[in-house]
């Protein structure tokens, strides 16, 4: 009982820091991703720590994985290429398994880190048309660290909490601009406080294993949006006190207010629930199948709100010289995304296997709907359905003792994506972008070594 | 006007836009863990397993056993001017750590430890601040809600030097990087492209560490870690020339550590610690930068070094199956910080302005810290698993100090004292 209550406690007290749009995207590790991510039944290495956090527990062994991994976009407009940016970075994993009596749990930890960056955010003017699912949520870190038991041998559980978190800012400046110097002229101070709020998340996994050669799994993984909340005041509303702010005209002061506020959303990944098999009909051969339904309906908007309140006191001889434009409040646009089903299938072939090598191949497929509707209005989410073959190979050696008592293994894949025309047209013949067409293909691939102990 | 106050606006929209991993220090102000943080926050000669991990890296590498622990920590400021509270986010947050003996065989069979140490604040991963110079801030206290990340490695070197273990480690931090450009788009309408990188940045750590039965020592250095927020904004297009604004500052700041400690058991169930802590705040440059190329900056804060004496005490109380911990310790942590005052702004370079003072409200004191906690282990398998409960308390007692300045620019000097209480627990299962 005390066993019990000891592993429960670290399986309730567990959780995950994690950002998680590059793994969406391009899958973790290379076995996992050159059998297209169809590894939800029976995933047993430390990619487990995103395809499913029961499997880190499955084999008992002591596993550390490192590699490196590269996706290239080559994604057009109108056959123009729209420079989204190419990704690459680390992956780390490990699977650290324990036992206290007969009571079998492990804990995991999954990491992909971008080779320049943490991460990175572009935000567009609200017009010009933008790879929603491909310009800047792959460019972030993952990080997440699971646990999972072994209740009885043919069932597993695993799971976890992320973290994120939102951001509050609020900003202040005061001083004067000197409009005859700017740079030597001006004498402005600032003051910033944010706060990177956390939210969390929950993925949760199980895997049945009824026979030796039959498994069965699903995973959860909760939704999050990265939101956004500023609050920026320059001078102060009565342009007296120790906060105002305004510009110098020679020996004119022009005192001057703006208030702004804003919420947006940055980055978001859609609630997901993925059923998967596997089976092996032979034992040399196993052939994975799955399903993930991803709740992309309910993503709201990557356009957000902006409430301004300008006010200017300009005097009648500076007229001319300082003209106030329009400015208008936006509101959020509403996504209208849908939900998507991604079937999976990967194929496994050992052709060789000995007490000193085995040599693995593989192949996998899957097809991805856009959740995005055709942009027929002024903003341009842009998105289209993808078509992703993959293929891979492993070598495991296995008489590395007595410096390694177990195995080291080294995997390599390649995935190619293809992104087939999609036609945008506009409803307003007078619309700022006009129609296009979208389409592309992703080249990706990556190569990961594993060390295991028995 | 307009647009370069909502240029200002969108840059700091910007920045909220990049989630953080971010900078490390409530462990630098409580110390991390459930047994080190009872102890006056030392560890450097005797921390084992996770703990080790900020201590000293080099307390892996006798590790023979994998350990996960996780445990809560928490407390509250209560910090005065002229007795009113001064309003300050108490830390509270989440521990997580992990150690895990590579099971290598031949010549490196028990000989190498990896490690995992992580603090994830409750309410916000990173609270980045940048005030105005005269504003009252606790530059050294206002520093709790930041996520921690670190992980290190611990060599045993055991069979050349029997008793003598070396470690490195590193701890992650971000910074953020970037631009604002703002113009008049083909319909004469506002618009701007912002772009920014949040880039990781590493403080590494390294330490050494010798046992022997009765006593040890240990030697550990941690770099300085920090983090930056770094905005451009370019207006162009606009009736008015508009300099280029630079918005943020230094966020998150630990000073260079150097550390040196010893213990000593007289009794094998009795442990003596002897610390001395020193921060190298030296280098500080203080948070704020000039809000334009050529503008004034910020007086310097102009701290200085002092040792932190710690002592420490632990005694064991054990039969076959359970061991009964109590512990107790005194920390002495000087405050680096001259006392607000009137100080000279700065050039961009970096010279004073001797004829430009302002009032600079840096606020720290000197602060007394006991600290007690107690520890439970509980033998639970046949092979040795062990499931470890520790608890801890900490008092800090800030010193009353009489400033040069008041809270108002006519006020008398101002006085600042306070308190501090914080406390946590761990568990952890060792397997």
């Amino acid at each position: 009982m005390r066993r019990a209550g000891a592993a429960w406690l670290l399986v309730l007290g567990l959780a995950s820091p994690a950002a998680a749009q590059s793994m969406d995207t391009y899958g973790m590790g290379s076995r996992s991703v050159a059998l297209a991510g169809a590894v939800t039944a029976d995933v047993e290495d430390p990619s487990a720590n995103y395809y499913n956090p029961a499997g880190i527990v499955r084999d008992g062994q002591l596993r550390i994985l490192a590699g490196w991994f590269g996706a290239h976009h080559e994604l057009t407009l109108d056959d123009e290429d729209s420079n989204v940016d190419p990704v690459h970075g680390l992956v780390v994993g490990l699977n650290v398994p324990g036992n206290i009596g007969d009571f079998r749990f492990a804990f995991g930890l999954g990491v992909h880190l971008n080779d320049q960056r943490v991460s990175r955010t572009r935000t567009l003017p609200r017009t010009r048309p933008r790879w929603e699912l491909y310009d800047n949520r792959p460019h972030r870190a993952y990080l997440s660290t699971h646990v999972a038991i072994e209740p009885v041998p043919w069932l597993r559980f695993g799971g976890g909490i992320g973290f994120l978190s939102y951001s509050e800012v609020d900003l202040r400046i005061r001083g004067t601009i000197d409009v005859g110097a700017p740079e030597r002229g001006s004498a402005l101070e600032h003051d910033v406080l944010g706060n990177l709020v956390t939210i969390r998340f929950p993925q949760v996994g199980v895997q049945v294993q009824p026979t030796d050669w039959l498994d069965f799994g699903a995973v959860y993984r909760g939704e999050y949006a990265l939101s956004s909340d500023l609050h920026a005041q320059v001078g102060s509303p009565d342009f007296a006190g120790d906060d105002a702010a305004g510009l110098t005209v020679g020996s004119i002061y022009v005192p001057a207010y703006l208030e702004l506020l804003s919420a947006s959303t940055g980055a978001y990944v859609p609630h997901q629930l993925s059923f998967g098999a596997s089976v092996r009909p032979i034992p040399e051969l196993r052939i994975g199948v799955e399903l993930t339904w991803l709740m992309w309906s309910l993503y709201r908007s990557a356009i957000g709100r902006t409430d301004i309140d300008f006010r200017i006191v300009v005097p009648p001889e500076l007229g001319d010289r300082i003209r106030v434009p329009p400015l208008t409040n936006t509101q959020p646009v509403p996504a209208r995304f849908s939900d998507r089903v991604v079937p999976r299938i990967g194929v496994e072939w050992r052709p060789h296997a000995s007490p000193e090598v085995a040599v693995d191949l593989r192949g996998g497929y899957f097809y991805e709907n856009s959740p995005a509707p055709e942009q027929a209005d002024a903003y341009n989410l842009v998105d289209a359905d993808r078509h992703a073959w993959s293929l891979g190979a492993g070598i495991e050696l296995r008489a590395l003792r007595p410096l390694l008592p177990g195995s080291l293994r080294f995997d390599l894949h390649l995935q190619y994506s293809l992104l087939p025309a999609r036609a945008m047209t506009k409803r307003s013949p007078i619309d700022p972008t006009g129609d296009y067409v979208a389409q592309g293909h992703i080249f990706a691939g990556g190569l990961v070594t594993e060390v295991r102990f028995e | 006007m307009p647009r370069l106050a909502s240029a200002l606006a969108t840059c700091a929209l910007a920045w909220t836009l990049a989630p953080a991993l971010a900078a490390a220090s409530p462990q630098d102000l409580f110390g991390y863990g459930g047994r080190t943080s009872g102890l006056a926050m030392t560890g450097t000669s005797y921390a084992e397993g996770y703990e080790a991990v900020f201590a000293n890296p080099a307390g892996l590498g006798p590790s023979r056993r994998r350990q996960l622990a996780i445990g809560l920590a928490g407390g509250g400021f209560d910090l005065r001017i002229d007795g009113e509270r001064a309003p300050l986010t108490p830390p509270r947050g989440m521990t997580i750590g992990f150690a895990l003996p590579i099971p290598f065989g031949d010549v490196l069979e028990d000989r190498i430890t990896i490690g995992g140490a992580f603090f994830t604040p409750a309410e916000a991963l990173m609270r980045g601040t940048v005030r105005f110079p005269a504003v009252p801030q606790w530059t050294v206290l206002d520093r709790a809600q930041v996520i921690a990340i670190i992980l290190g490695l611990g060599v045993d070197l055991h069979g050349l030097v029997d008793g003598l273990h070396v470690g490195v480690g590193v701890s992650a931090l971000a910074q953020l990087f970037g631009e604002l450009d703002v113009r008049l788009d083909e319909t004469n309408a506002f618009s701007s492209i912002v772009e920014l990188q949040l880039v990781a940045s590493y403080a590494p750590t390294a330490g050494i560490n010798y046992r022997a039965d009765a006593w040890g020592l240990g030697l550990s250095y941690r770099h300085e870690s920090l983090s930056r927020l770094d905005l451009s904004v370019r207006a162009r297009d606009l009736p008015i020339d508009v300099p280029v604004l630079n918005v943020g500052g230094l966020v998150q700041y630990d000073p260079p550590t150097v550390v040196l400690e010893g213990y000593w058991r007289p009794i094998p169930d009795l442990m003596v610690v002897l610390n001395v802590t020193q921060r190298i705040w030296d280098f500080y440059p203080g948070p704020q930068v000039p809000t334009t190329d050529m503008g004034r900056n910020a007086p310097a804060p102009e701290l200085s070094s002092y040792p932190s004496p710690r002592v420490a005490v632990e005694g064991m109380v054990r039969d076959e199956r359970f061991e009964l911990a109590l512990r107790g310790g005194y920390a002495f942590e000087p405050s680096p910080a001259p006392p607000a005052r009137l100080a000279p702004r700065r050039t961009a370079s970096g010279e004073p302005i001797a004829t430009d003072l302002v009032p600079y409200r840096l606020l720290d004191n000197h602060r007394h810290v006991l600290t007690a906690g107690a520890g439970i282990t509980i033998h639970v398998g046949a092979a040795g698993e062990r499931l470890v409960i520790d608890a801890f308390g900490q008092l800090h007692v800030l010193q009353d100090r009489t400033h040069e300045i008041g809270r108002a620019d006519a006020g008398a000097p101002m006085v600042t004292s306070g308190v501090i209480l914080y406390g946590g627990w761990t568990a952890r299962v060792e397997f």
